[in-house]
């Protein structure tokens, strides 16, 4: 494999690895929105659950 | 306990041991022993995070206060999803991007090695206490409940937690405490079956869910009357959701116990998927361990019970002994037992009196009447197991101030669960709290070695260097823990540490996010901060325990009460505050300079 044959590679490998980086932080920030959801979530299912049982 | 649950109980521990050493054969560099190597999947590492966090006494106490109280301690747990997301967008990608072994190495980056130091300093005392203090916590009860030797369950998990601890390092760390959190699920689990399982066919699940939240066991959602209910009881929506809020960001992003159990991601997207686990998953824990102890309560609802869980060894005693004050004391015992044995009877029969009304679709007025007696009952119930309580102390029996209601979930364990499933649940306990107890050895040894060792030292560190250094440290600081947890006995110091958290944890976040949202505040301005919060939180603490002294400097009639989860807040708000107010005394800097590459210091 010659240098720029080498070369051509890393570069692949870089913007792979970039691509990939996009897109994990893109799915973490998927994930952090719906943990927030799911703390607002859990606040009224304890909620409704508290006053279903409440005498 | 029968041999055969004390079998599953050692076969447990041995795998443990052999699993987290032959992790030391995967350490070839200072990366693999301080961050595994920095090739941790999110799932094991957020299994970690949560075993780190949930200590045995966790699982006795948290099921003990779902026995007694009710559910409203969950509200201490409202704010994690929160915490949490805050935590992915800050603290955990600055961390991850700067190559560092310690959250403190950051701090030196960003403001200067006085400050490392000294949040470094600050991790290391409040920390090391708490290894005693979470090693000699569940050793009483299972001394007590379970009849190991104290000896025994000190001395075997801090011995092995530094064995395998020492070996393995924080890949040996993580992948035991995944396993050991995977037991306690699974414990947790079990009891939970057993005691639905064994209800009454006419009472079932929901009928348990009725009357528990007729006694008022249900409380999960409370709103405080006022702002001085709100500052002065723990479990309401305020103190959990904002008093909360920042201790639970203080324990997570400034704590290195936490902090290095999720740099071992092989990527930001690793170690933040790790916290958000926590995120969706700890307070439907923290819910399923309450409703265990709710469900222990109504289990002993309908089947026979001690008056308190302490009888049989208080009658033991008593039998022992033959001078005239024992003679009284087993009198007192007798009525004791006679008048809970009828108080039993009756609260059985306003629980069906309650059932019958709810199958008969009785109106709200003829179910309150009903859901009244039947907490009178308990109020009287509470009573004498108060009683029973000082029948315990008369005696000179150990431990004589523990709750009566840490022993529910030992009692339940071990008179009511069958034979295998009381040695999963006994394993269950023994994982909790060495779970607890690896994490702070292995960020101990790492923080005492990267910030305050390395830094004395006239040459830097070679690789092998610092691995054996955090070795030899780790031994330390594995043997001082157990060590300590032999000579904490009584004394108020497991209520210091619990405070002591508190006290640092919102002052040593704000210098992070101080750091970060401030640019111009730099050099010692961070160790100042740091300093000033952690002052004024000791103060504030010593002034809200001091009502004499509130009313002699501010001539109040009501001294106010402030719960330690609002310390957090304060400490925060301080070093911020400090922090803004002398950096504007700072000359100004184009961005770029005032924030440096926290790589500079990642060695």
């Amino acid at each position: 494999m010659d240098d720029s044959q080498q070369a051509g590679r890393d570069s692949r490998d870089e913007a792979a690895e970039a691509v990939e980086e996009v897109a994990g932080e893109s799915r973490g920030r998927h994930l952090m929105v719906r943990a927030l959801v799911w703390g607002v979530l859990t606040l009224v299912l304890l909620w409704w659950f508290e006053r279903s049982y409440r005498y | 306990m029968r041999t055969f649950d004390l079998l599953v109980l050692v076969a447990f521990l041995v795998y443990i041991v052999w699993d987290g050493v032959r992790r030391g054969g995967e350490v070839k560099n200072a990366k693999d022993y301080l961050l595994a190597g920095r090739r941790m999947r999110w799932w094991a590492m957020g299994l970690s995070v949560m075993a780190t966090q949930a200590s045995a006494i966790t699982l006795i106490s948290t099921t003990g206060q779902g026995f007694a109280t009710g559910m409203k301690f969950l509200h201490f747990y409202l704010a994690i999803p929160f915490a949490m997301v805050v935590l992915c967008s800050t603290v955990v990608p600055w961390f991850h991007r700067a190559g560092i072994y310690t959250a403190y190495q950051w701090l030196e980056t960003r403001f200067d090695r006085s400050t490392r130091v000294l949040a470094s300093l600050v991790f290391l005392f409040s920390r090391a206490l708490a290894v005693g203090a979470v090693l000699y916590a569940p050793s009483i009860v299972l001394s007590i409940g379970v009849g190991i030797p104290q000896w025994l369950s000190i001395t075997v998990m801090g011995l092995l937690c530094t064995l395998y601890t020492t070996v393995g390092g924080a890949t040996a760390v993580i992948t035991t405490d995944a396993k050991q959190m995977l037991v306690m699920f699974a414990g947790i689990f079990a009891c939970l079956g057993v005691a639905w399982w064994r209800l009454p066919d006419d009472v079932g699940v929901s009928g348990l869910l009725q009357l528990a939240g007729a006694a008022g066991k249900l409380d999960t959602f409370h709103l405080p009357a006022d702002a001085r209910e709100a500052l002065s009881d723990p479990y309401n929506l305020f103190s959990g959701l904002l008093g909360g809020f920042f201790l639970f960001l203080g324990y997570f992003g400034a704590d290195q116990e936490q902090v290095q159990r999720y740099l071992a991601g092989s990527s930001v997207e690793q170690s933040k998927k790790s916290l958000l686990m926590s995120a969706f998953a700890k307070v439907p824990m923290q819910f399923v361990i309450l409703l265990l102890g709710v469900s222990i309560w109504g289990y002993f609802t309908y089947r026979p019970a001690p008056a308190f869980f302490r009888e049989e060894e208080l009658a033991k005693a008593l039998e022992r002994r033959t001078d005239p004050e024992a003679a009284a004391l087993r009198e007192r015992f007798a009525v004791l037992r006679t008048d809970y044995a009828a108080r039993v009877e009756q609260r059985r029969a306003r629980a069906g009196e309650l059932l019958a009304a709810e199958r008969a679709d009785a109106d709200a007025a003829a179910l309150s009447a009903r859901a009244v007696a039947l907490r009178a009952e308990e109020a009287e119930l509470a009573k004498l197991r108060s009683a029973g309580q000082a029948l315990v102390a008369e005696a000179g029996l150990p431990q004589p101030k523990k709750n009566d209601q840490d022993f529910a979930f030992t009692h339940f364990l071990v008179h009511e669960m069958p034979i295998g499933l009381a040695g999963l649940v006994l394993a269950a306990i023994f994982a909790a709290a060495m779970s607890s107890v690896v994490a702070p050895i292995n960020s101990l040894a790492t923080s005492s070695v990267v910030d305050v060792v390395a830094l004395l030292r006239r040459r830097p560190m070679e690789a092998s260097e610092l691995v054996r250094s955090t070795r030899w440290a780790t031994v330390f600081w594995g043997l001082l823990g157990t060590g300590a947890a032999f000579f904490i006995g009584d004394r108020p110091i497991i209520e210091q540490v619990n405070r002591i958290g508190s006290v640092v944890y919102g002052s040593m976040f704000g210098v992070f996010i101080l750091g970060r949202l401030v640019t111009r505040a730099r050099g010692n301005v961070g160790a100042i901060s740091l300093a000033s919060g952690l002052l004024v939180v000791l103060a504030v603490q010593h002034l809200v325990t001091n009502p004499e002294l509130q009313t002699q400097l501010f001539r109040i009639e009501q001294p106010l009460k402030i719960e330690f989860m609002w310390f957090n807040l304060i400490g925060f708000a301080v070093v911020m505050g400090v922090g803004w107010l002398l950096s504007l005394f700072a000359p100004r800097l184009p961005p770029a300079a005032a924030v440096a590459a926290p790589s500079a210091a990642a060695r």
